[in-house]
């Protein structure tokens, strides 16, 4: 057990004493057992140094047992405090421990002793740990919060510097471009047709630097999470009308036909209005400078083939063509068209990238089809009812107080489901599969890591964020068998619990689970391996 | 080339401290036939506008010295809260264009602008000022244009 075992010995009765120290030397090793007779004696041997444990007699004329006990407790709060006594009664003993002692042993029964100080002296252990294990996870906590809070103000960061280089780079475009328009307005003197010319090729550039510059701010924009849409109903028509009339110059000078051809009697659709124009002009822009000559570009709105919930605007032309493994590619961050393909190599590869994300943003799907020299056509579909586009939150916590309060941060963009315990979370899964599962992990009945592995077991890879107050441990070890997973600690304000939820949601964290298999989050990304323990 | 001659001249303060950008603009109006003032920082833009009492005013946001919205803001504690005053910037900050409208702009245009919506609407801005001259507090508002 303990190499030096130093226990703290009250008794008067010296005779009791000497019994008791024969006793303990002899049934456990290394013990060292310091008497003392009364209470002066016993508060200048407590505060002078530590002690494993303390015996202590109940009764004595010169000091009352409760009192050593109080002072024990004051001075040394977390050393196992025993009373040995020649007769204590039941009532004794509670009041006893309800003062704070660890046991009581009756002195007729001397065999007790040593197992009574044995299971002392391990639970004033396991209470150490328990209380060591405590403050790392508070330290934890707080360093978690911390780098929070510099993630947070770095992000911060990027969007300032992004936002003021934007600036700075459209202060002197905007000159530029005004300058050229004079100059070809005639306000600077009479042209010729080549000057106009040149000077109409200059102009087209700094519209393409002028794009590039907001594609590259809307991308910070979208990986900070800041990118946020503002939904009403829009006649999806209108948008790919106004479109032929913003690129019908453009087209009539590169002699191609431009037009729309519209389904009668479409529902208006919830839709942010200047995102989704953005998303049309992009791939008509991309059209029009892909497709040669005397070709043709046409915008198609109406239903979607397969189902009346989804609209369909496809814009196809007579262009080169995109061969089919770049079908998929084309959409990816900074794809270039290969060197050698097109003359008309520009942009830094966001355009596609940023119609892909904010068509996903509305709820939709974009696709490419293709056939290498006859053309290509590029497809959306956005829902038809902001209901479709939420996604549905089951929350599950074993706290009404919380369950609500979530349910109200939630609920102005989630479909938000509750359950109270794992059992009726899964029978809400059954119901109506969630799209994210925010999950308690202490919970009466079927727990935490009982219930994501149900999850896993029947509905596969749905987003787990699990939310609890215990990031360390044999629940946290339980549930990683069922990872991937977000982990959220608690306790965690309902506007930052919503944050998370939607960047799970845009699938920012998705990527990270594939490498990591989990990560920390308090409250936002944060990897932390907390399967390795020390 | 459209002209936007005026019968009797009209009078167009631009506050903007880019001083190529202020040129350009100054050349686009006066060959609109307007008379142009200019001001490349918030407090000269007071100023001017307390002097010279122009017909409108376009204004940076971005300025040097005071934001474009409190020259707005002081022109109205003058009294001169008649005057429309058109918004243009280079920034996307969300909420700048919301901003500008709350305040009663006339206009707001995002850099680099379209200078033919720039003069269309500022023609209609004045006109619109003209019709309301009689009836101080209704000036009216385009609202939502973005070049």
């Amino acid at each position: 057990m303990h190499s030096s075992l130093r226990i703290l010995h009250l008794e008067d009765n010296p005779d009791d004493a000497a019994l008791i120290r024969r006793k303990l030397s002899k049934d456990i090793p290394g013990c060292e057992v310091h008497h003392v007779e009364n209470e002066e004696q016993f508060s200048k041997a407590l505060e002078a140094s530590d002690w494993n444990l303390i015996l202590a007699d109940y009764s004595m004329p010169s000091a009352h047992g409760l009192d050593a006990l109080a002072l024990a407790r004051q001075l040394r709060p977390g050393t196992p405090f025993l009373f040995l006594s020649g007769m204590m009664g039941e009532e004794r003993a509670v009041e006893s421990l309800k003062a704070g002692a660890t046991d009581y042993i009756l002195k007729d029964r001397p065999a007790r002793l040593v197992p009574a100080i044995r299971r002392a002296l391990e639970l004033a252990e396991a209470r150490e740990r328990r209380e060591r294990d405590e403050k790392q996870v508070r330290q934890i906590q707080g360093e978690l919060e911390k780098s929070n809070g510099d993630l947070r103000r770095r992000n911060e960061e990027i969007q300032n510097f992004y936002h003021t280089l934007s600036h700075e780079l459209k202060t002197p475009l905007t000159s530029v471009k005004e300058f050229i328009s004079i100059v070809m307005d005639g306000l600077a003197g009479a042209l010729n047709e080549t000057q106009l010319e040149y000077l109409a090729i200059a102009k087209e550039g700094c519209d393409q630097l002028g794009v590039c510059i907001n594609d590259l701010l809307d991308a910070t924009r979208l990986d900070t999470g800041k990118l946020r849409l503002e939904f009403k109903p829009i006649a999806l028509e209108v948008l790919a009308q106004r479109a032929v009339t913003a690129f019908g110059p453009a087209a009539a000078r590169k002699q191609l036909s431009l037009r729309t051809e519209v389904q009668p009697g479409l529902p208006k659709v919830p839709l942010d209005e200047h995102r989704i124009a953005q998303v049309i002009s992009n791939l008509v822009s991309n059209a029009l400078k892909y497709t040669p000559a005397g070709g043709e570009i046409v915008i198609k709105v109406g239903l979607a083939s397969s189902t009346s919930e989804l609209l369909q605007v496809t814009v196809s032309d007579t262009g080169c063509g995109i061969p089919r493994e770049d079908h998929e590619r084309v959409f990816e961050r900074l794809y270039q068209v290969r060197a050698g393909d097109a003359a008309t190599g520009q942009g830094v590869g966001l355009g596609l990238y940023l119609c892909r994300e904010l068509v996903q943003l509305h709820g939709g799907r974009i696709w490419a089809e293709s056939t290498p020299g006859k053309g290509s056509t590029f497809c959306f579909v956005v829902p038809t009812t902001q209901q479709l586009l939420r996604s549905n939150v089951l929350v599950v916590d074993d706290d009404p107080d919380l369950l609500e309060m979530l349910r109200a941060a939630l609920q102005a963009e989630f479909n938000v489901l509750t359950a109270h315990d794992g059992v009726e979370a899964l029978k809400q899964m059954d119901q109506r599969t969630a799209d994210i599962v925010l999950l308690d992990l202490v919970m009466p009945g079927l727990d935490g890591p009982g219930t994501l592995n149900e999850i896993r077991k029947r509905w596969g890879a749905v987003p787990v964020i699990v939310h609890t107050g215990h990031a360390e441990g044999e629940l946290i070890d339980q549930v990683l068998t069922s990872s991937p997973f977000t982990l959220l600690a608690k306790p965690c304000p309902p506007k930052r619990v919503l944050e998370v939820i939607r960047k799970v949601e845009r699938g920012m964290d998705t990527a990270m689970w594939k490498k990591n298999h989990h990560n920390v989050l308090k409250p936002e990304f944060q990897q932390k391996s907390i399967g390795a323990k020390s | 080339m459209t002209t936007y001659q005026q019968s009797n001249r009209k009078t167009i303060l631009i506050v903007e401290d880019d001083v190529k950008t202020a040129r350009a603009l100054a050349i686009r109006l006066e060959a609109a036939g307007y008379e142009v003032l200019t001001a490349l920082d918030g407090v000269q833009g007071v100023r001017r506008a307390l002097d010279h009492r122009p017909d409108l005013i376009i204004s940076d946001i971005w300025l040097p010295v005071g934001i474009g919205f409190s020259v707005a803001q002081r022109l109205q504690r003058a009294g001169l809260g008649n005057i429309p005053v058109v918004f243009m910037t280079a920034s996307r900050l969300p909420g700048l264009k919301e901003a500008a409208i709350q305040l009663g702009a006339a206009a707001y245009f995002e850099k680099p602008y379209d200078p033919a919506a720039l003069l269309r609407t500022i023609v209609c801005v004045l006109d619109t000022t003209a019709n309301h001259r009689d009836h101080p507090g209704t000036h009216a508002h385009i609202q939502g244009i973005t070049a």
